[in-house]
Parts: structure tokens; sequence; C-alpha cells
């Protein structure tokens, strides 16, 4: 949006604000412009907050009333009975979300409660059972088993929480069955969540499903993880923690650069995302100033009992290194700005 | 939520209105500054690491300079002395200082100025007043010079962030000075303060033209306080005076006390709001608003928190702010989780208890906009 464009901005307080600060308007239109600018509710609007928020909390109040009700009563419940509550609720949720229809609110949180109870469906069977199987298998299942609401149900939301167990499920094998080596437990986390949030963007690109186009917001909560993984991955190879059973040695580096390139390639080149880019930037400013500082460290002050230049050093390659990610990526959105 | 309005829509009507002339040609902000938050967020975030190195190399300098130093009282007034010309320097310093890096580099440089000072200030005044433990003065006038400091630095910082975290600084300071004197009362009276403070910063009672000059601090103290209210209430839930029984005894009823004293505040709020809106104090409307409010506190009165939500909700929805809405539901679900977690009943009557107040809820819900009515808003 050019500058000319500025009566189309959104009326934020923020702006209101300023009209009033450097005297456009009157303090007399205070209030009113607020009103105008919908920053304040009408009457209508005040008594279907109220309801709702009365409904949303009497729906809670009761759940969580019945939910204490049956852990007041599970030890004399029998085994049947505790079977038959928890897949009752499965069943009545699933029901009631192809009643509801899973394409409106209703329906969907009704899958969404559906897929937790099967949670709790396979930690009863493990509570009732005691067979000494690892947990990352109940995970595993609970994955396994919601996999086609999943696919059907249209909802991001769905899909993290599936990218959740998964990820659980790993860990959790890797911890109990293999117990070693966290650098190709990373690598195998990073490769997972990079690589859904780069085949979303790619299925996206070719295909009209609006939610995969709408509500991104679980990308970047996905590619966060992947990000810290990476970084972990590098401040390993940067600080030479042997004891975490470092194997991948020098192909970190080049693993790093690879994940970086695609993910910038993907999001300058297939789909314009600067947020992306900046939340890859934080990851690249960290591994940067580690990297840096190790090598300063070692060629200059390793013998020296204070360091106390060092620490100037490092603020100041600090400051430079920030300057140029944030100008790079200024650049790019003002030139993406020009483009459209 | 109502629907999108433009900046050229408010201005078009406030002329049709005969509030100004016509609309101005320029824009009094700058409509190309329009640095997404997170790239501010990486310049800040590189502006604290960058501070971080540099709070190193100062602290290390320090310790080299003063090492030598034995006497405690010349050591306080260096740490004073140093401590006070980086808080004061950084403060004048930011003033001039553009961009979110810079602005972020002085305010970690004004944090530590200000560290050292209360480090100096706490040296000198255990040296000078000595450790009493009958009543600990040093503590006590300690606090009572950072609560000063924060409040006579607010205005001054010209930064939300530090704002922010200077009301957090002096909401601390002052349970401290509440802690240290032990008597209960005073912190129910200081959550009603706070509570106050939470109703100036957030509503609209003060007159027009001082919201606007002061909207900038009102802002980021208001949600230093609304932390701090909800701080204040934690402390009092957890909070167990060890002076003499006369003081334990008021100790078990300073919950209810508070509660009253938020109740109060909240119904002020209610009728202050019905008034706005032209409904009348008698409206079957007003009668219903007001009466759940007291249902809601009477078997809540030992958990302050509930209500201050409700308080906090209240503000945030009459702002339309989502930030003070999320934290009020927040903040109410864990006062729900506590109250009940401390009933002194079994878990079969809790659930009863609680499915009980689910079906009244649902029931209210339901009826809510079926049974009444209220003049709808003429605006808009």
């Amino acid at each position: 949006m050019s500058s000319g464009d500025w009566h189309k901005l959104r009326a934020t307080p923020s702006r209101l604000w300023r009209f009033f600060k450097e005297g456009v308007l009157p303090p007399e239109a205070w209030d009113h412009s607020q009103t105008i600018a919908g920053h304040v509710p009408t009457t209508g609007e005040w008594l279907r907050f109220i309801e709702r928020l009365l409904l949303a909390s009497g729906t809670i109040f009761l759940i969580a009333g019945i939910f204490f009700f049956f852990a007041f009563n599970w030890d004399d419940l029998p085994r049947l009975g505790r079977f038959a509550t928890v897949q009752g609720a499965v069943i009545i949720a699933t029901i009631l979300a192809f009643i509801l229809n899973i394409d409106k609110w209703g329906g969907r949180l009704a899958l969404g409660a559906a897929a937790m109870l099967v949670g709790a469906t396979f930690a009863v069977v493990g509570q009732e059972y005691q067979t000494g199987a690892d947990s990352y298998r109940l995970f595993m299942m609970w994955a396994l088993v919601i996999t086609g609401w999943v696919l059907i149900s249209r909802w991001n939301i769905m899909y993290f929480i599936w990218l959740i167990l998964i990820n659980l499920t790993i860990s959790l094998y890797w911890w109990q069955i293999i117990g070693t080596n966290a650098d190709i437990l990373n690598l195998i986390l990073i490769v997972l969540n990079f690589g859904f949030v780069m085949g979303w963007n790619i299925i996206a690109g070719l295909n009209r499903f609006d939610f995969m186009q709408q509500g991104r917001w679980f990308l970047y909560i996905l590619m966060i993880p992947a990000l810290m993984y990476a970084t972990s991955l590098m401040l390993d190879f940067i600080f030479d923690f042997s004891y975490r059973y470092v194997t991948l040695g020098a192909w970190t580096p080049l693993i790093y650069i690879a994940l970086m390139a695609i993910l910038g390639g993907m999001y300058t080149i297939v789909r314009r995302d600067l947020l992306m880019l900046t939340m890859a930037s934080v990851s690249i400013l960290i591994v940067a100033i580690s990297g840096i500082g190790r090598v300063i460290y070692e060629i200059a002050f390793v013998d020296m009992t204070n360091p106390v230049g060092y620490f100037l050093i490092m603020g100041i390659i600090t400051i430079g290194l920030t300057g140029g990610l944030v100008l790079g990526l200024r650049q790019l959105q003002s030139y993406w700005g020009d483009k459209q | 939520m109502s629907d999108y309005q433009s900046v050229g829509d408010v201005l078009s009507r406030l002329v049709d209105e005969g509030y100004i002339d016509a609309i101005p040609e320029n824009p009094p902000f700058n409509a190309d500054d329009d640095t997404p938050i997170y790239i501010k967020a990486l310049m800040g975030f590189g502006g604290w690491i960058a501070a971080l190195f540099f709070f190193v190399f100062a602290g290390w300098c320090l310790v080299l300079t003063l090492g030598g130093i034995n006497n405690q009282v010349t050591l306080g007034f260096i740490l004073c002395f140093l401590g006070g010309i980086m808080a004061l320097g950084t403060a004048i310093v930011q003033q001039q200082a553009k961009g979110v890096f810079v602005s972020q580099v002085t305010l970690a440089l004004h944090i530590a100025g200000q560290l050292l000072l209360m480090v100096g200030i706490n040296i000198l005044l255990y040296e000078w007043l000595g450790y009493n433990s009958t009543i600990n003065y040093p503590t006590i006038l300690f606090s009572l010079i950072i609560i000063g400091i924060e409040v006579i630095l607010i205005p001054l910082y010209e930064d939300g962030t530090f704002r922010f975290l200077a009301t957090i600084a002096a909401v601390i300071a002052a349970n401290t000075l509440v802690y240290t004197l032990n008597i209960p009362a005073t912190l129910s009276i200081l959550t009603g303060l706070l509570a106050s403070g939470v109703v100036i910063t957030w509503s609209d009672v003060l007159p027009a033209e001082t919201q606007i000059r002061y909207r900038p601090i009102l802002h980021t103290v208001g949600y230093g306080l609304v932390f701090g209210l909800f701080g204040t209430i934690m402390h009092e839930l957890s909070n167990n005076p060890t002076v003499n029984e006369y003081s334990a005894h008021f100790a078990l009823y300073t919950p209810l006390i508070t509660s009253l004293l938020l109740l109060a505040l909240t119904l002020w709020l209610e009728v202050r709001l019905l008034d706005n809106y032209d409904i009348p104090f008698s409206h079957r409307s007003a009668i219903v608003i007001l009466a759940i409010t007291i249902i809601v506190t009477l078997p809540t009165l030992t958990t302050p928190g509930i209500l201050a939500s409700i308080l906090l909700i209240v503000l945030g929805y009459r702002r339309r702010h989502s930030i003070l809405l999320i934290l009020a539901y927040v903040f109410m679900a864990s006062f729900i989780s506590h109250y009940y977690y401390s009933l002194e009943v079994t878990l079969l009557i809790k659930s009863f208890i609680l499915m009980a107040t689910g079906v009244l809820f649902l029931a209210g819900g339901w009826s809510f906009r079926r049974f009444l009515s209220v003049p709808e808003t003429k605006e808009q």
C-alpha cells in the first residue's frame, strides 16, 4: 500500500490517536470516533458476548463436572464400564461431528474431541492391562487411528495435533528403544517438521483447498521446532558437545546450509513469506554469533585469563550481524512491495 | 466483532457530523512505516544479545576496578553513582534514539544501570540502618525508594517495554513492602489500589484530553498493572503472616476483604457502562447483569482472582482488546481451578457443584437473549 492510500488503512486505536495527539481532531470527538471505528461494542454485541460467554463457560463446567464424576467413581466401575465410558464418549463425539457437519465449528470441535478421546481410550487400555509396553506405542497407535479423521477433517488443528503425536512417538521411541545419538533424532525431527511444512506449501500451491491456503499459523508453529533442532545441531557442532554423541560431524554445516537454502528458496521464489524468512534469520543470527564467537575465542583469547575485550568485540559483531539481516529483510520487503 | 472500518471512513463520518471541516491531506502517522512486528522483534532480539555482551564487558571492567575496595559504604556510593549515571544517561539518550535496535540496547543498559543503583542503595541502607529482626527498616526503605524511582522514571523514559517492566518492578516492591510490614489488610488495600489502577488505565473514566495526552503511558502501565494485580492476588492466596495471632486471624479474611473491594469496583464499572449505553438502572437487563455479578461472586469470595478476571473481561470487551480478554480467560481458568482444588469437599461433591454450575450457566446463556432486550446502540 503506498502512502497515498492511507485513507484505506484500518482505523486502529493507535492511528486514530495520532489524529488527536497532533490536534487534527478535537478531543470532543474522542469517544464518538471510538464508536464509529467499532472499538466500542454496541448493546446488542454486549448481549451476544455475555450469552456466548455463559454458554462456553457452562459447557466447560459441565464437561469438567462429568470428568470429576467419573474420576470419583472410577475405582468402583467394572472394567467393561470403564471401556464403555471412554469408547461411548468417542462414538458420541464422532456421531456428533457428522451430525453437526465437519465443515462447521460445532462438527470440527466434536471431531477434535473424538480424536482426543481416542488417546484417552488407549490410556485406559494401558491402565487396565498393564502390559508394560513402552509409551511411544500409545502415541503411535493414537496417531495411526486418527489419520483418517485428520485427512477428511479439512481442519488445520487436526493436522497440528497429528504432527505433535508423530513427533512424540518418534522422540519417545528414540529415548525408550535407541537411547543414544541425539543428533540423528534431531535430524529426523527436522526432516519431519520441515518436510511437512514444505510439502504443505507445495500441495497448497497445486490445489484449491481453502483450508490449505488459510490458517497458516500452524505452519509457523511447526517451523519453530524444526529451526530449533537445526540450530541445536549447529550449536552441537560449533561447541563440540561430544557428550551428546555428535555423529554428523562435518555434515552438520552442510545440512544446515541446505535447509536454509531450501527455506530461502521456498519463501522467496515459490511463495513470498517474510515471517518464515525472519524466523530463519533468528536461527542464522544465533549460529553466526556462536560460530564467530568460538573462532575469535580460539584464535585470540584462548590463553587469556581476563578476556574482557572479547565481549566488547562480540557485542559490536552482534550489532553488525543483526543490522545486516534486518537490512536484507527490509530490502526484500521493499522489493516485493514495489513489484506488487 | 464489528466490520472493518478504515481511517477514511471514520474521518468522513466526523466531517459529516461537523467535528472537522475536511479530511486532512496528510496523515499524522508515517503510512510507509510498515516494518512488520516480527522484523522489529528480530532487531530487539539482536539488541538484547549485543547488550548482554556489553553487560559482561562492563561487569568485568567493574569487578577489575572495584575489586580492591573493602569499605562497603564506599562501594555502595560508587555503585549508586555509576548506576545513577547509566540510568539517567540512557533516559536522556533514548529520547533521541531512533529505531528498535538502538532503543533496545539503550533499554538493556538502562536496566543494568538501575540494577547497579539498587545494589548500591541496598548496601548503603544495610550499612547505615543495620538488620533488625522486628522491623526490617532497610527493606521497607528500599522498597519505598524502588517504588519512587520507578514512578519518577515511568513518564521520563519513553519506552513501552520499560514502562511495563517498571510497573512490574514497582508492584513487586509494593508486595515486598506489604510482606515486610506483615499487616495482612494492607495486601487487600494494595489489590484494591491495583484494580482501581487497571480500571483507570483501561476504561474511559479519565477525561478525553487526559486519555489522549497520556495514552502511551496508560497503555503500557495498564498491562503492567494487570499482571501486578493478578500477581498480588496470587501472593495474597499464598500469604501466611507470622507476627502474631491477631494478624494471623485477620489473614484468614483478607481474600474476603479483597473480594468485597473488587465487587464494589466491578459493580461501579457496570453501572457506569449501563449509564453510557443509556440503559436505566431499573431496566430488567441492568438488574440481571448486576445480579449475575453478585451471584457469581458470593460463593467465590475466598478466591478474589475470579472477580478480578470478570472485571478484566468487562474492560477487555468494552475496549475490544483481544490480549486483555485472553489474559482474563487464562487468569479466570487458573483461579477457578484453584477455587475448586481448595474446596474442602469430596471429589463427588465437587463434580456435582461443577455440573450444577455448568447447567446454570448454560440455562443462563440460553435464556439471556431470549428474555432480555436492551435499547440497541444508535451508533454504526
